[in-house]
């Protein structure tokens, strides 16, 4: 799927010498929310989050002048944004030398330190049953459950093919459905 | 077409007559190809919609239980984190710099104007060894031994006085010029030649 208009006339601003301030900061007020809350379903906690978005959009500032106009902005975003989110996640795991499982501790420990937090609640028992998926499955079922990503474009994003990512998926929702369901 | 459009300024007298005085109608702005883009941002909506019906019949299927749960994600961020977001990010971006893409092309160019420059350095310092080496000592000796005795004489005579001329003997000593042992096969009219050449030294700073 090609670039939108209101994209294309974002991107022609960002390509003036100009208005290149000014295409990129409208770029990131229309992004920054979007993307803000899939990286933070990723990695848990606000700060992290925080980190890796502003990360996410300096590499959009040294990389947009290299991004060809027949992919979307929005797919290219949410690449970087799932990459930059694994690769922390990644590096919090080497850094602390743990286990597979210690990340999901660490995780599930920085979900109920919230202070919103309510385990009886139904919604936060869905967070911790997504924990419990891995890395890349939790990044399939956030992109289609939160945000409604059709395949071909969750296609694009995480370089797996279409069929992969339905199976993935419909894998990812049964596991979460027999935790909601024991808990 | 005009019949009928008279028959509409007709009504409008009949029921509001103050209304035909107001003129003509007013001039609203639309945003710059917005009638371009209205199409092609509506078709953007409709998948939109159909998209998330999608997910939403493939989750039924799926799991009618977790259709059922709310798809709200639970997490609260700061008070108008996102207001100031993008300010941050601004500021982040002009701390990391601009990206520079550095092509093989400009390492070569840059390994040319590195090669000039290490000649041009490389050729000031030969230079700088060169001119210091003509002006060290042997070079001063040279010079020095071409000024005549008479014009060092005479100079001496004009500029110094008594407590120059005892530090000149304080400091001046024959022994480095004279052997300490005379070399036996020198003939006594070296040796005389020698001690003459030292008696006039000696004689000149009188």
């Amino acid at each position: 799927m090609a670039v939108t208009q209101e994209d294309k006339e974002l991107l022609a601003l960002y390509g003036h010498p100009d208005t290149k301030e000014r295409g990129f900061t409208l770029i990131v007020r229309k992004y920054q929310e979007r993307l803000y809350w899939h990286v933070r379903r990723l990695v848990i906690d606000h700060e992290d989050a925080n980190d890796v978005l502003q990360n996410v959009f300096i590499k959009m500032w040294k990389g947009l002048e290299g991004f060809r106009e027949d992919a979307r902005l929005y797919t290219w975003l949410y690449k970087i944004a799932t990459n930059e989110s694994l690769s922390f996640l990644e590096q919090q795991k080497r850094k602390s030398a743990i286990s597979l499982s210690d990340v999901e501790t660490g995780l599930s420990n920085k979900l109920q330190a919230d202070s919103h937090y309510d385990a009886n609640k139904i919604e936060w028992k869905l967070q911790k049953a997504i924990l419990g998926l891995p890395e890349k499955q939790r990044a399939v079922f956030s992109l289609r459950y939160y945000e409604e990503m059709p395949y071909d474009e969750m296609s694009r994003v995480l370089d797996t093919s279409e069929g992969a990512l339905k199976a993935s998926y419909h894998h990812a929702v049964k596991k979460v459905e027999e935790f909601l369901k024991n808990n | 077409m005009m019949h009928e459009e008279n028959d509409i300024a007709k009504e409008l007298r009949d029921i509001a007559p103050a209304l035909e005085h107001l003129g003509g109608h007013p001039h609203f702005d639309v945003p710059v190809r917005y009638f371009d883009a209205f199409p092609v941002q509506l078709m953007e909506r409709i998948r939109a919609m159909e998209n998330s019906s999608a997910v939403t019949e493939e989750l039924e299927q799926l799991s009618p239980l977790l259709a059922g749960v709310s798809r709200e994600t639970p997490f609260t961020v700061p008070e108008k984190y996102f207001k100031g977001l993008t300010e941050q990010v601004v500021k982040e971006k002009n701390a990391a710099g601009e990206g520079r893409v550095v092509k093989m092309g400009r390492r070569l160019k840059l390994f040319k104007q590195c090669l000039a420059a290490a000649s041009i350095a490389g050729l000031i310092a030969v230079s700088a060894v060169l001119i210091s080496r003509s002006l060290s000592g042997s070079s001063m000796d040279r010079m020095m031994a071409k000024i005549s005795d008479q014009e060092i004489e005479e100079y001496l005579t004009y500029h110094t006085d008594a407590f120059d001329n005892e530090h000149i003997f304080t400091n001046v000593s024959l022994e480095g010029e004279m052997p300490s042992v005379l070399p036996e096969d020198l003939s006594s009219k070296e040796i005389d030649n020698l001690l003459e050449d030292n008696l006039l030294q000696d004689d000149s700073v009188n």
